[in-house]
């Protein structure tokens, strides 16, 4: 039931919002067109190199589809507060990607990025390094 | 009788002004001669190392010799100046496996370094692997390699650890970018602690077959990691073919278009 109800969000639907702090980890993805996904959990694979988020999401169409997001490594997002429950299968989540270069449906979330799950605001802060 | 109570009144306000100074209040001077602790790679402005992580160990061109040339313009890196797709790229890392010293070294992850009497450990949190360095006067092996983190003596000279290494397995690379190196590369590395929280490395390469000249590096800084900080203990980061091929089927082929 609540996959059908969010689940309509559409990925394709492409929300600009402002940039921020973003270190990259390569030339995959477009950093200049932050994009909102919204999607419901399949999976989170909570491993190295990096971990990754599969979502359920709609096209313009209605056409179900997978898209990925990688994220930073588990022992990075450890030090952000995140953790390996962070996602559930069926979470509604809307999170802000910069998406593949080449139209892939996959995008980046490394480092801080605005996360929503299930409504509630669940974005990470930055790691933390002592005398920063 | 009042003049002495005054006095002695005067006396303790003066002992207690002087116990709470900041001066008195900081723990007792660093040991030079200690490097262990937790340390979080930083770049030389003290800021996050991860910012730049690209981390090239010099700034101006290598002086690589022909064959240096060769084997560097062969080496397709996901980072750096002469980044490409990562999924059409040959970093030996993209397959899981270790990256070795200079890697370690250089990568915005941290590390440990616990000393005994007869070496030094450094413990390095990407990919939970160790390297000692031996301090008991023993003379650096006619052969010792390859190995992916080399076999390394040191010595104090003053307050600098001075260390050698030599060994290195030439199939895994220097840094992000792709910086080559042979079997016969020889590595001074110099470690000095600048002040109680604050280390610095400088690196100095000699390798005829690869380069024109030694070389060394940009000093690297280091921060240490008090125990209570989110990195005061070393974390399991460990890449596995078996996690590592999941991600590039579904994360970096995808990404980068290759299906």
């Amino acid at each position: 039931m609540k996959k059908h109800v969010l689940a309509s969000a559409i990925y394709a639907c492409l929300i600009p919002v402002a940039a921020f702090a973003h270190h990259g980890t390569g030339i995959a993805y477009d950093n200049s067109k932050p994009t909102v996904i919204f999607g419901i959990v399949k999976e989170f694979s909570w491993t190295n190199p990096h971990a990754h988020l599969i979502l359920e999401v709609k096209d313009a169409k209605g056409q179900l589809s997978e898209y990925a997001v990688e994220m930073n490594s588990p022992g990075v997002m450890l030090r952000q507060g995140w953790t390996r429950k962070q996602f559930s299968v069926g979470d509604q989540v809307q999170i802000t990607v910069y998406p593949s270069k080449v139209g892939t449906p996959v995008g980046s979330c490394i480092g801080t990025c605005k996360v929503t799950i299930n409504g509630v605001d669940r974005t990470p802060k930055a790691e933390i390094r002592e005398g920063l | 009788m009042r003049s002495a109570s005054l006095r002695s009144s005067i006396a303790c306000l003066a002992l207690t002004f002087i116990a709470s100074s900041p001066a008195l209040a900081q723990t007792a001077p660093y040991n030079p001669r200690v490097l262990s602790g937790v340390w979080m790679p930083m770049n030389a402005e003290g800021a996050d190392a991860r910012g730049r992580l690209e981390s090239q160990w010099l700034k101006p061109r290598l002086p690589l010799t022909p064959k240096g040339r060769a084997i560097f313009d062969s080496r397709s890196p996901g980072k750096g100046p002469r980044a490409a797709l990562p999924a059409k790229g040959n970093d030996p890392l993209s397959d899981a496996n270790v990256p070795g010293l200079l890697r370690s070294l250089v990568y915005g992850r941290p590390f440990q370094f616990i000393q005994t009497d007869d070496k030094v450990v450094q413990m390095f949190e990407w990919f939970r692997i160790w390297r000692e360095v031996w301090t008991d006067g023993r003379a650096m092996p006619e052969d010792p390699g390859p190995r992916f983190y080399g076999y390394s003596v040191g010595r104090w000279e003053g307050d600098t650890f001075v260390v050698e290494t030599f060994g290195l397995d030439p199939r895994l690379w220097g840094d992000e970018w792709g910086m080559p190196f042979s079997e016969q590369m020889r590595i001074t590395e110099r470690w000095r602690r600048m002040d109680e929280d604050d280390l610095e490395l400088t690196l100095t390469f000699t390798d005829p077959e690869t380069y024109t000249t030694s070389w060394t590096s940009d000093p690297r800084r280091f921060r240490r990691q008090p125990k209570t900080s989110p990195n005061g203990e070393l974390l399991e980061v460990i890449f596995t073919p078996m996690d590592e091929q999941v991600f590039n089927r579904r994360i970096r082929n995808l990404s980068n278009g290759v299906q």
